[in-house]
């Protein structure tokens, strides 16, 4: 019997559909196409807390808000995290916002430090006084209800080694009493954790950055407002790009290029701890430095083709089946006369 | 009922839950809180120590019974032995050996082994998608409308962009209350599962009744 | 005459002297130093807590800086726990003070805390001390905060109380019909007729984590039911505490049917507490052993597809069932049953039929509709404007 086109349709082997998503995957993002999007409101929150954070520090120079930042994600969301906490990490250190770091179990610290340290270094941001990297915060559950009075009788010492009594950052910061706002950038589930002991306990206030796998348990927590904001998946993290990236054209106003291979130029860098940073930025490094400020935006464009794609793939489905149905609902009238 | 078995974990079990239920009602006793913050740091590090020893156990008896597939439980021994010295003396060091070999395993060979796995979804996601989205009742086929709005308003610009604001009330509104029904629902569950748990109610966990 | 003269002089001179000493301490100031300062005990806490609070009432060319420092029990560098900076503006600054002492655990419930306020000079030394207030803490016995859902523990209680007694008494209560549940006989009877091990997987969580519990718990009575027909259970785990609990559920299992010749501990092991090398070994697990069935039951995170998929990939029959509400549609999309958020939590007394374990689903019942009805009564209030449930019951 001949085979009919909706039979060969829904017969496609999987290794067939999964070779055309890898096509429409890779070929965007090797041709680096780059895609705009617009800025949802719940990615808008987010951004304008820390703004507020920035103008309430403008204002209390004295009792300044540090922001808390949980690397909360593993080296398996790095696609879809790391362009979050570039832009989000990058807005902090442009508004010059004191960051406290931490990570919540060992394969995390690796990622959290490179990160930290990369946009530390493109903000000329000093470390024990603009930021510091605590370290390893496991049971993350034990630290964050020591946060409520102080964390730091839990670390000892921080990522380096260094005494936390020693890091004058830490002598103002230690408790959510002087934390505007938690950052959670995360492909677990522990913004959930936040919310049971820092929000419910503390009133700590608490963004989140999320895949878009889990946005959806997140969803009813932004909108009672107890994140203030989400960025959900790559989308949110292109959005959150775009927005810093007018900020940064705004307070820096040069080409970005220019002013990173200013940076270091005119400075004693011998005052500048090489452990955390080398002080200077190289061609090729600028040239990544400013890859990575679009690094969400390109990724758009390869999940716009898998998105077209699968619809594209449901439809025929859907055909197949439509067509495939009405043929046996044919056939078994015909039968029955 | 054996004591070891039975008694002094269901015991320990009551003791523990009824004294976790008052710290958090008491703020009086928030030090003895953070001390059982740190032992819980403790414990779980002992019990890796159960699960290594599971996993060599594993392995030995699988490298007896099935030889043709020993090689897999030497790459795993490998790996195990290998990747625990080199964070063990790498990780806090900032030059030598160690350090570099650390820092190679993990940007090289853990991170790219993580990421592919979990990328793997991309792929898994296509099949399941196939069959889950199939228009064969008036509910599938809403959500069939409902899963390509928001697939085409995540990715929406120009004229698609009437796409992305009903993704944004699809994702805000209904998407919210079906979520918030369910996770009353769990919240609640897990109240009960506990309270049974700790009155010693249900003990299927502690193997049988 | 002469020598009360030198005793006079004598005399000033040691003043003087105590004078010039002072002052070198207090560096006189041209300028009254003033401010208010307050320090009262924050309450609600297990007693370190604090609040100062200090209002600057110098001209600003007089003091630039002040420098606030808060003692725990008296004035001593040792006893220093926290300080601040404080500029010269026109507005009242409070701080939150913790007074435990810094790496140490002291147990007093009631402490005694010292704030006192410093002239201070461009580099943010204490120049001139000139107020001091202390206060008494005192811890509290009960969390205010947690007064609804304290009362909402004791409601659910009284109804667990209500239905227990009820059941011993012998009456019936209905469950509705879980098809999950239903199809774990089908399921294991079919990898039993195709001759294929179960693998059960109970989730990537801790023990910590109610779901893996309840996995547990499911697990006891899905042992019972595979060792009636000797099918091989096979148990891969991410937590090593998990894994040792699931090995005596599967003991005991295997024993309550007399069947424990077929337990063997390496059947239920640990593989690697890393989520996604985890996934990757058991899909791994699953394409070699091809599976019959496939039990996905407590926490899981975005591998879960993962297993469903090379689950379905192999033709195992899959039930699954998770409280993690995004991973939901992943188990409706790739697997045969899936139990549905608190379905999971009812399972153990679903299977059990255990009279005290579907008491308290009664008892949960009830709660959930008193919870509905508050919800709904929040609801019309908010309405008019009148948010008291909302802000004094339902998100105390």
């Amino acid at each position: 019997m001949k085979k009919k086109w909706y039979d060969v349709i829904l017969q496609i082997g999987k290794p067939y559909i999964y070779l055309g998503m890898f096509i429409v995957v890779v070929v965007p993002f090797l041709a680096k196409c780059e895609m705009q999007t617009y800025e949802t409101d719940i990615s808008k929150t987010m951004y304008e807390k820390i703004e507020s954070i920035y103008k309430y520090n403008q204002k209390n120079a004295d009792s300044e808000m540090a922001i808390l930042f949980a690397f909360d994600y593993g080296p398996s969301t790095t696609p879809e995290n790391d362009p979050m906490v570039y832009s989000v990490l990058r807005h902090i250190f442009l508004r010059e916002i004191p960051l406290l770091v931490w990570a919540p179990y060992v394969p995390y610290l690796d990622i959290a430090e490179t990160r930290l340290n990369r946009i530390a270094k493109e903000y000329k941001a000093i470390y024990g006084k603009d930021y510091v990297f605590l370290g390893l915060a496991y049971p993350v559950d034990a630290y964050m209800i020591s946060t409520g009075s102080d964390f730091r009788p839990l670390f000892n010492t921080d990522y380096y080694g260094n005494d936390v009594y020693s890091i004058p950052l830490l002598s103002k910061y230690y408790s959510y009493d002087n934390l505007g706002l938690v950052v959670s950038i995360t492909s677990t589930s522990m913004p959930l954790f936040w919310l049971q002991y820092a929000n419910a306990l503390f009133d700590q206030e608490i963004s989140v950055g999320t895949t878009a796998v889990s946005a959806a348990d997140f969803y009813p927590f932004v909108s009672s407002g107890q994140f203030q904001g989400m960025l959900a998946g790559l989308k949110g993290a292109a959005e959150y790009e775009q927005m810093v990236e007018r900020l940064e054209n705004k307070i820096i106003n040069k080409d970005i290029k220019v002013y990173l291979s200013d940076l270091y130029r005119d400075i004693d860098t011998s005052q500048i701890n090489k452990k955390y940073f080398e002080p200077k930025f190289g061609a090729e490094e600028i040239q990544v430095a400013i890859n990575r400020r679009s690094q969400a935006r390109r990724g758009m464009s390869s999940q716009f083709g898998a998105h077209i794609y699968v619809i594209i793939l449901i439809l025929f489905g859907n055909l197949g089946y439509y067509f495939k149905n009405k043929e046996s609902n044919k056939t078994t009238v015909t039968k029955a006369r | 009922m054996s004591l070891w078995k039975r008694r002094l974990p269901l015991i320990c079990t009551i003791v523990f839950g009824i004294m976790g239920f008052i710290l958090q009602l008491v703020p009086a006793f928030k030090s003895f809180l953070d001390i059982q913050n740190q032992w819980m740091t403790i414990l779980f590090g002992f019990a890796i120590v159960i699960g290594v020893a599971s996993l060599t156990k594993y392995h030995f008896k699988k490298i007896r019974q099935k030889p043709e597939e020993r090689i897999f439980s030497y790459i795993t021994f490998s790996s195990l032995i290998v990747m625990a010295v080199a964070t063990l003396f790498g990780m806090k060091a900032e030059t030598g050996i160690f350090n570099a070999l650390y820092k190679n395993l993990f940007d090289y060979v853990y991170v790219p082994l993580d990421a592919t796995i979990f990328s793997l979804l991309a792929f898994y996601i296509t099949s399941a998608a196939f069959r889950a989205f199939k228009a064969s009742s008036w509910l599938s086929t809403l959500l069939l409308f409902a899963g390509g709005i928001v697939m085409l308003g995540r990715v929406a610009f120009g004229p698609l962009m009437v796409f992305g604001e009903l993704t944004q009330w699809i994702m805000s509104v209904p998407t919210v209350a079906a979520m918030r029904g369910i996770k009353i629902g769990i919240g609640l569950g897990m109240m009960a599962t506990s309270i049974k748990i700790i009155l010693g109610i249900e003990r299927s966990f502690l193997g049988g009744e | 005459m002469k020598r009360f003269v030198y005793i006079l002089v004598i005399i000033s001179l040691l003043f003087s002297a105590g004078f010039a000493e002072e002052a070198e301490n207090n560096n006189e100031l041209d300028f009254t130093p003033k401010g208010k300062l307050e320090i009262k005990d924050k309450g609600n806490d297990d007693g370190t807590g604090v609040n100062v609070f200090f209002r600057p009432q110098n001209k600003p060319e007089e003091v630039k800086y002040y420098l606030l420092r808060v003692y725990y029990k008296s004035v001593s560098e040792d006893n220093l726990a926290a300080q601040y900076r404080i500029e010269n503006k026109d507005r009242r600054y409070k701080f939150n003070v913790s007074l435990q002492k810094r790496r140490k655990h002291p147990y007093p419930n009631s402490r005694k805390g010292v704030a006192r306020v410093y002239v201070s000079n461009e580099k943010g030394e204490a120049v001139k001390a000139f107020l001091t207030e202390s206060t008494n803490t005192s811890a509290s016995w009960f969390n205010i905060n947690k007064l609804s859902a304290f009362m909402g523990v004791l409601l659910f209680l009284l109804f667990v109380y209500i239905f227990i007694k009820q059941a011993r008494r012998g009456v019936e209560f209905f469950i509705r019909k879980i098809p999950g549940l239903e199809e774990l006989d089908n399921a294991v009877g079919r990898a039993t007729e195709l001759g294929k091990p179960i693998y059960y997987i109970p989730g990537i969580g801790t023990t910590s984590r109610i779901a893996t519990l309840a996995s547990l718990n499911i697990l006891a009575p899905v042992t019972r039911k595979v060792a009636k027909f000797a099918t091989p259970l096979k148990v891969p785990n991410r937590d090593p505490v998990v894994m040792s609990i699931a090995q005596d559920v599967v003991k005991e299992g295997y024993m309550a049917e007399g069947r424990p010749d077929l337990f063997n501990s390496n059947d239920v092991f640990f593989l690697t507490r890393q989520q996604f090398a985890f996934a990757g070994a058991v899909s791994g697990l699953f394409k070699r052993e091809k599976p019959g069935a496939v039990f996905l039951l407590g926490k899981f995170y975005a591998e879960s597809l993962i297993f469903a998929e090379t689950a379905n990939d192999v033709g195992a029959i899959q039930i699954a069932g998770t409280d993690s509400v995004s991973q939901i549609p992943f188990f409706i999309a790739a697997c045969d049953y899936t139990l549905i958020g608190e379905e999971l939590f009812a399972a153990s007394g679903y299977l059990s039929g255990d009279p005290l374990i579907v008491g308290t689903m009664k008892a949960q019942d009830y709660l959930k509709a008193i919870l509905i009805v508050l919800l709904f009564i929040g609801i019309i209030l908010n309405i008019f404007d009148i948010d008291i449930i909302t802000k004094y019951i339902l998100q105390r």
